[in-house]
């Protein structure tokens, strides 16, 4: 490859149709490539800055450690593609296919990934702070030890998507579909969940304190030793979750849905439960002590060992529930 | 030895079929495995074989754990690397309880360099 100061979009473009797809290094900011077919390039360590490269097709492309601050990559398709550690800042991506592509480590901060698709992506400890990912498909990803703080997921795909140890603090989650997605030991504080479904996922020690929880679907998630303080679960679904162990304290469960959700060892104190629905759960040596039980279903509940000291049960349902000392209230 | 890792080596027999043939329970029991081995979970594939057969692979932040099902003999093998921290016998003991299995024979080798002086040599022609 001859100097770096002679390269523009166009001789790129000439030397790649001759065969040629190494430009490691290659400085070319501001490089129009839209709508071109750069399949299997090698952009290691380029300099792209305000690149553009929508409508591109850019297969299996290699990107490793390249800087594309700004770059318009809009509803280009870069499957496979490697942006390993690269500049990722402020790039824009509407609509990309980006499935199965590598983004570990990258700087991904203010991205705009708006339905772009990032199935099987490999996200770990990419930097996505303050990111758009509307309605973006991350369906198998992995984004262990990512930090997607203030990011916007408002209706994204995160189905069996892998997020251990993520910090997710601020996030927005809303209506966004998590089935069977992992968030083990995530930090999701003050994220905004409401209407997300989160069936069968498992967030064990994740911490939900001051999140927004309300009309979440939690239905068969395991969250066994979360802490949910403060959170807000108001008209959810738990049915079936487990929160073996889980802090809940202060946290409001209004007309929540919790038929035959696993509460042992749960700490409930101060908790809001008016009208929540508890049939058949397992409150056993769960912490009630101050909690607000006003009009709740507790039929067929079991309530062995657990501490209703302080507990308003105004107007509570009891029917074949089985109280603190093991008898059964009909 | 200078020791990287923890290397078990598993096989298990008289598992139910149904069991090691169904892609869901072996995720599942793959997810409760690296939770009771306390490691951290990176990436998991999980891939159901025709006619009958699943393999199952985490990568960890701790290494990794396979498995590999041969569901018409009740049998599965698998192997837990595990470097640094976790709890690699935690972690087979609950996949051995989560697939039912009857009897299982389990190697366990320490992966690494045969002396200390040895990996130090390997090191510095690294940098040669």
């Amino acid at each position: 490859m001859s100097s770096i100061e002679s390269w523009n979009a166009q001789k790129i473009l000439e030397q790649y149709h001759q065969g040629d797809r190494n430009f490691i290094k290659i400085e070319l900011n501001q490089a129009d490539f839209q709508k071109s077919n750069l399949n299997g390039i090698n952009l290691n360590q380029a300099q792209l800055i305000e690149v553009n490269l929508q409508q591109a097709q850019l297969i299996n492309a290699n990107f490793t450690k390249a800087n594309l601050y700004q770059g318009k990559i809009d509803q280009a398709k870069l499957v496979l593609a490697n942006f390993a550690q690269s500049n990722l800042s402020q790039t824009s991506w509407v609509e990309a296919d980006l499935t199965g592509a590598n983004f570990s480590g990258a700087m991904m901060n203010r991205a705009n990934l708006a339905e772009a698709v990032m199935i099987q992506c490999n996200l770990v400890h990419a930097q996505l702070q303050y990111s758009n990912c509307l309605k973006t498909n991350f369906t198998g990803a992995s984004l262990t030890g990512a930090d997607l703080t203030n990011a916007n997921c408002q209706s994204a795909i995160l189905t069996k998507t892998i997020l251990t140890n993520a910090n997710l603090t601020k996030i927005n989650l809303k209506k966004a579909s998590l089935i069977q997605a992992y968030l083990h030991s995530s930090n999701l504080q003050q994220a905004n969940l409401e209407g997300a479904d989160l069936r069968f996922a498992d967030v064990r020690n994740a911490d939900f304190s001051g999140a927004n929880l309300s009309y979440a679907n939690l239905e068969n998630a395991n969250l066994t030793g979360a802490n949910l303080t403060g959170a807000n679960l108001s008209y959810g679904n738990l049915t079936e979750a487990n929160l073996t162990g889980a802090n809940l304290q202060q946290v409001i469960l209004h007309e929540t849905n919790l038929t035959a959700t696993n509460l042992l060892n749960a700490n409930l104190g101060q908790a809001d439960l008016s009208q929540a629905i508890l049939t058949q759960a397992g409150l056993l040596f769960t912490n009630l002590t101050d909690a607000n039980l006003t009009g709740a279903d507790l039929s067929q509940a079991n309530l062995i060992g657990a501490d209703l000291s302080g507990t308003n049960l105004g107007q509570v349902s009891w029917s074949k529930t089985i109280m603190p000392n093991g008898k059964t209230r009909k | 030895m200078e020791k990287m890792g923890t290397h078990l080596v598993v096989d298990a027999w008289q598992a139910p079929a149904e069991l090691l043939n169904d892609p869901e329970q072996i995720r599942a029991a793959m997810i409760e495995a690296i939770a009771a081995g306390e490691a951290t979970l990176i990436d998991l594939c999980v891939h159901q074989f025709s006619p009958h057969g699943v393999t199952a692979t985490a990568t960890l932040a701790e290494s990794h754990i396979a498995i590999h099902t041969w569901p018409e003999y009740g049998y599965f093998a698998a192997d837990l690397f595990f470097c640094g921290k976790g709890k690699p016998k935690v972690a087979m003991k609950v996949l051995q309880t989560a697939l039912q299995a009857k009897e299982v024979k389990m190697h366990e080798m320490d992966r690494g360099f045969p002396t200390a002086s040895m990996k130090q040599r390997l090191e510095a022609s690294m940098y040669k």
